[in-house]
């Protein structure tokens, strides 16, 4: 066996390895080989080093510019896609989710109109499906923390909605057509409301309004936009309830 | 219709921090050249994406399609330069550090250094680094003999910081 081989064979050699006859093989080259012992010790002194190559972490603004690129990328797309094929009229295409009890169920779809908000209803709804997989988050009853958490991870104050029957158990920060933005979670006597806030500057003011969009369970969607900020809310309540929860944010 | 597949900028979020640390020793160490391989990668990976591939797939092979465009390398140099790493220089390499080591991969074709570093920084087996690259493990094995060249470069680096900073 020559050196490229056995150490082709025994890399990485930290992973554990079935000892077939090539392994065995291998593994006797390299005790009988300098240059062989050589290279692994050699690679063994430098564990410090790669973790301190591989752990080079992006500056925020870098994450930013970078996210800033693929939503650019995502807006033109989105756009090229909500032509109306009939009228030629720019609609955005929604899909409707529902969230099953039991877990994530999808059930249908339907044009929304797309002048009432700058994200879709998909991709509010994209994001709520996304949750199950995500990283930047804290669980806390403490308003004053939430806003510490998301001054920390997104650069902007933002102050999460108060109001009696809404009681704050987390937060985290949330990826809506490319863009950073933050998800504050609620919980109330009839379930989970979660508040989206999406950063766009130069955004119009807009007034809360409940959105079509929903969804044959009691999940209802409301959306507005101030001081820069596209939010929206998301839950099992009636939907006036949800609208005067978002008019006392507004 | 609703696409459940796994969504772009989440795998992104999570994959970010790697390929800033790859793209930023394929740089050498220059942050904004870094950004922009890094940049530019992701905007390629999301083209296709939107097309129907993987974005875990696509944003790893865009970054290789990137900044591995040269031809494989010629004959390794000889001389000092060249000196095979010597356990007895064991102690001289925690003197190394990431930024200097950084600087030495200039010393080495980017085939190399992309090479390298899906094997001995990211521990990939040989068959996984010449399937990404696209060569046989012959290739695969010429390129990681660079790797003492870029480990004597970078003690001799870091051997010049420490004069310097007992210069001062």
């Amino acid at each position: 066996m020559d050196c490229g081989r056995a150490r082709q064979l025994l890399w990485p050699p930290e992973r554990p390895r079935i000892a077939d006859h090539d392994v065995v093989a291998a593994k006797r080259h390299v005790a009988t080989c300098d240059a062989c012992r050589v290279h692994f010790a050699i690679d063994g002194a430098l564990g410090d080093l790669r973790t301190g190559l591989a752990g080079a972490v992006p500056r925020r603004e870098v994450r930013e510019r970078v996210f800033a690129a693929v939503a650019r990328v995502r807006s033109v797309a989105r756009a090229g896609r909500t032509v109306d094929r009939r009228s030629g009229r720019r609609v955005a295409v929604g899909a409707l989710v529902v969230v099953a009890v039991s877990g994530l169920a999808l059930v249908g779809s339907r044009l929304i109109d797309a002048r009432s908000s700058t994200h879709t209803t998909a991709a509010y709804i994209e994001d709520y499906v996304r949750l199950a997989v995500r990283e930047d988050h804290i669980v806390t009853t403490d308003a004053g923390e939430v806003r510490r958490f998301l001054l920390r991870e997104l650069g902007t104050e933002i102050s999460p909605l108060e109001a009696p029957g809404l009681a704050i158990t987390g937060a985290e920060v949330c990826l809506l057509d490319g863009r950073r933005g933050a998800v504050i979670r609620y919980r109330t006597a009839l379930g989970i409301v979660t508040y989206y806030l999406v950063p766009v500057p130069g955004i119009d003011e807009r007034r809360p309004a409940a959105e079509r969009a929903s969804i044959n369970t009691s999940t209802a969607l409301v959306t507005w936009a101030s001081a820069g900020i596209e939010r929206a809310l998301v839950g099992p309540l009636p939907q006036d309830s949800l609208l005067e929860l978002a008019r006392r944010a507004h | 219709m609703f696409d459940t597949g796994p969504v772009f900028e989440d795998v992104l979020s999570r994959r970010l921090g790697s390929m800033h640390a790859f793209a930023l020793f394929m740089a050498c160490g220059h942050e904004e050249y870094a950004e922009e391989i890094m940049t530019r990668a992701v905007l390629r990976a999301l083209e296709e994406h939107l097309l129907g591939e993987q974005p875990d797939r696509s944003l790893e092979r865009a970054i290789l399609a990137d900044v591995v465009t040269d031809t494989p390398p010629a004959a390794l140099p000889t001389g000092p330069s060249a000196t095979p790493v010597q356990p007895a220089d064991r102690h001289r390499l925690r003197l190394v550090s990431p930024a200097c080591l950084r600087r030495a991969a200039e010393r080495i074709p980017a085939r190399a250094r992309a090479a390298i570093w899906l094997v001995m920084v990211e521990r990939r087996s040989y068959n996984e680094t010449a399937d990404l690259l696209g060569i046989d493990l012959d290739a695969i094995a010429s390129l990681l003999e660079w790797r003492d060249v870029l480990m004597r470069a970078a003690l001799d680096d870091s051997a010049g910081d420490v004069a310097r900073r007992f210069a001062r």
